[in-house]
């Protein structure tokens, strides 16, 4: 195999500096040729396993990459869908016809553990955060396998008496569900980016379209990404 | 020559396989090469020694001979000065040095330059032996083989030590004791990749030398019965051995020092000192040249002189071999130091005669024997080397007993008083000895370029806290370089602990610089600087990463804990084999 030294020193992660030494000195089964390194697969493999390091070409580096990235609020909520008009009285009603918008639930298993693991959190303490807002959320994530994180927005028709901090009745909830705490905390903040600008809040207060919605999502989106 | 380009190539497809195959067998054949390479090299300045001898013996006993020894190293200090531009020295200190630091890069006029210079010393009559300079070509034409053939320099070192081993086994005859040699004082390590190629190349240095010279051992083989009593007189020995040792080593580096407080130039030094000696061998003729002549005549007991005369000589030895080598001659220290330790034998032999008449001793010529294996294995801290040596260059078996017990002790004796051994002393001094598979070899090896960490995010000093805030969240860094705006000049150093405490407030978010809050006694890290020097500067100001600044910019943090990681990386690739 033949790569230029920047390459191979990628595929090993080590500085180029390194490689160039173990090269010099002999510490590594790869010769430079006009410039290149060439190297026989098998060996180069064979020594970095007996050597504590990993030989991963740059291609397949990319594919292994785990989808970890940050996410941004306009796709979690695209995928979690926004609903109007919901109604209910009490938390547990509200929690219930939340639970049962969410589109990406499909057993009736998974709808009733999340609707339980939401219930609990709302009795350690309303996640009712103020003005009317509300982010429902499991107290630890979890993980439905092949289901990215959503969020589900749910305006209701009526206001309701949600036991808020602020003991504001709320109008509007985003279920908020993740399969990691990490992305939890990234949605989270993003959302509460949202949520601390005045004018968000009176927009949600006019019970936007989904199309409207989205797009003043994804212009916080961009908002929050520029410093 | 046009073969072996060709070879280099690749223009004969089934070689190249060949070599492909395993670089082990492609060690071994250029270590075969090598090998007889250097034995030639041993061989020409064997020859050229008695030569040279021989042709100024008709005027030894002419009154100005004493000038003899002093012309012939001011040729040879000016020789090394003026033509070849090399420093003066032994030889095998410039090969440790060659092989610690370059990875055995030697150049080409060093596989010649010690020969003459050192044929010129000895030859004229100066206390050295030819053995450091053999040494020295044996390894420069190692290195220069190795160099043709473009290898690593893994390689290179183990055909430098092919050299070494080749030339001493040739010089000897004493295939073993060029292995030994090779391995405990040039290379350092025991593994099987180096020592196979430097046995073969032994091999092919000591044959050379028999094919052109016939198998004759140094000195005559002769039967030595020996007794408890003398074997247990030996412990006496290595202590004598050892203080001789010491002695030699402070004499030699007294005398250089004084020598280098001199301010005239350096051939007219060698000069001097050559006829210093030239006066002492006036008198005591037995301490001219390379001196194995007299060796022999101890060794079988024909050297007929008392106690005290015997005493004599030894310091007569050590001060001329001190004047030879230490103003300037070139040669090596192995030969003097036999004859210096068979003088000690013979001295030691002669005061435990008189002291208990009545025991009956083993033949003098036998202690004369263990007196060199002790002074060996005591100046080069090599007990292998010294107790080999003997076996071979004597061909005889039955005295390793009282020859280990020797090498052993002495060798001790002296790392206590010297902890290092001549060779390695002025290059310890200069943190310049590294073997394989040490903390400073791997801590040499690894540059700060290597391990500097650049993630870090470098703010301008007119920025305003409430703004670093923001930088900060963004970061999984805990420090922050500040540099100025203009210049891309380093000025300090955040480090989120200091400031924790305003991180909090927003009222000093509009009001605060970062020019205010930075920490501005900073010690920093060039990119040139020794790691073993960062990390003894970390450990004295109890800190876990620093800055490096080059030119004056900031460059990238240095860390302990990215230390660890790359060492760890570096010390299993060096020792895996």
């Amino acid at each position: 195999m033949k790569l230029t030294l920047k390459e191979l020193a990628a595929a090993l992660s080590i500085p180029p500096g390194t490689v160039e030494r173990w090269i010099r000195q002999g510490n590594i089964p790869v010769r430079i040729k006009e410039g290149a390194c060439v190297f026989s697969f098998q060996s180069l493999q064979k020594w970095a396993r007996e050597n504590n390091l990993t030989y991963q070409p740059a291609g397949a580096k990319n594919s292994a990459m785990p989808a970890d990235g940050p996410d941004t609020l306009a796709a979690a909520m695209e995928r979690g869908g926004v609903y109007y008009k919901i109604t209910g009285e009490s938390v547990p009603e509200i929690l219930r016809a939340g639970v049962d918008r969410i589109p990406l639930l499909e057993t009736q298993g998974q709808r009733e553990t999340l609707y339980e693991s939401l219930l609990a959190r709302e009795e350690l303490m309303s996640t009712g955060i103020g003005k009317g807002v509300a982010i429902p959320h499991p107290r630890t994530p979890l993980d439905y396998g092949e289901i990215p994180a959503f969020i589900t927005t749910c305006f209701l028709k009526n206001p309701a008496d949600y036991k808020a901090v602020d003991r504001q009745p709320v109008f509007v909830l985003f279920f908020l569900v993740c399969p990691s705490s990490k992305r939890h905390l990234q949605l989270l903040a993003r959302l509460s980016f949202c949520l601390r600008d005045e004018a968000f809040i009176e927009f949600l207060h006019h019970t936007p379209d989904q199309a409207d919605f989205l797009a003043k999502i994804a212009e916080l989106d961009q908002r929050f990404d520029t410093p | 020559m046009k073969f072996f380009q060709a070879l280099k190539a690749g223009r004969f497809p089934s070689w190249r396989l060949f070599f492909h195959f395993d670089d082990r067998l492609l060690l071994i054949s250029i270590g075969a090469l090598v090998g007889s390479c250097s034995g030639l090299a041993a061989l020409a300045l064997n020859r050229g020694l008695i030569t040279l001898f021989e042709l100024l013996s008709h005027y030894r006993h002419l009154w100005w001979a004493f000038v003899l020894p002093g012309i012939g190293a001011a040729l040879s200090s000016l020789f090394l000065e003026k033509i070849m531009k090399e420093g003066a020295g032994h030889g095998v200190p410039e090969v440790l040095y060659s092989v610690s630091r370059y990875g055995g890069l030697m150049r080409f006029r060093s596989s010649f330059s010690r020969l003459i210079s050192s044929c010129l010393t000895i030859g004229s009559g100066g206390s050295a032996g030819p053995e450091a300079p053999v040494v020295m070509s044996g390894a420069a034409i190692g290195s220069n083989i190795a160099q043709f053939f473009s290898l690593n320099d893994r390689q290179r070192v183990a055909l430098v030590g092919c050299g070494t081993a080749g030339a001493v086994a040739a010089i000897f005859n004493a295939p073993i004791a060029g292995l030994v040699f090779t391995i405990e004082v040039i290379i350092g390590e025991w593994t099987a990749l180096n020592i196979v190629p430097i046995a073969v190349a032994s091999v092919f240095g000591a044959q050379v030398c028999r094919l052109l010279q016939g198998n004759q051992i140094a000195f005559t083989h002769l039967k030595f019965n020996i007794d408890p009593v003398d074997t247990l007189a030996c412990i006496g020995l290595a202590v004598a051995t050892a203080v001789v040792s010491i002695l030699l080593t402070r004499a030699l580096r007294l005398s250089h020092q004084r020598a280098h407080h001199i301010k005239l130039p350096i051939w007219v030094k060698a000069a001097m000192g050559g006829c210093v000696v030239g006066g002492i061998g006036f008198f005591f003729p037995d301490v001219l040249g390379e001196g194995y002549h007299t060796i022999g005549s101890m060794v079988e007991g024909t050297f007929s002189n008392g106690l005290l005369f015997v005493a004599v000589l030894v310091f007569a030895k050590i001060i001329a071999t001190a004047f030879t080598l230490g103003w300037g001659g070139s040669g090596g220290i192995f030969a003097p130091c036999l004859v210096i330790g068979s003088f000690t034998g013979l001295m030691y032999h002669r005061f435990i005669d008189i002291l208990w008449p009545g025991v009956t001793w083993v033949n003098e010529g036998c202690f004369a024997l263990l007196g060199m294996a002790g002074l060996i294995s005591g100046i080069l801290q090599a007990p292998l080397t010294g107790m080999f040596l003997i076996v071979e260059i004597t061909g005889g078996y039955e005295v390793i007993l009282p020859l280990i017990l020797v090498s052993a002790i002495s060798t001790t004796l002296c790392h206590s008083f010297e902890p290092a051994s001549f060779y390695m002393k002025e290059l310890v001094e200069k943190g310049h000895f590294l073997r394989p598979r040490t903390d400073a070899r791997v801590l040499a090896d690894l540059s700060v370029e290597e391990l500097v960490e650049k993630d870090c995010i470098v703010v301008p000093k007119d920025m305003k806290l409430g703004d670093f805030v923001k930088i900060m969240q963004k970061s999984h860094r805990n420090f922050f370089p500040v540099e100025d705006e203009h210049t891309g000049e380093f000025l300090g150093l955040i480090h989120l602990d200091d400031i924790r405490e305003y991180l909090f407030d927003p009222f000093l978010y509009e009001t605060v610089f970062l020019e205010q809050i930075m920490d501005t006694q900073v010690e920093t890290v060039g990119l040139d600087d020794d790691l073993s020097v960062v990390l003894d500067r970390m450990d004295a100001a109890n800190l876990f990463s620093m800055p490096v600044v080059a030119s004056n910019r900031f460059v990238g943090m240095i860390s302990k804990a990215t230390l660890l990681d790359k060492y760890r990386n570096e010390l299993i690739v060096q020792t895996h084999h």
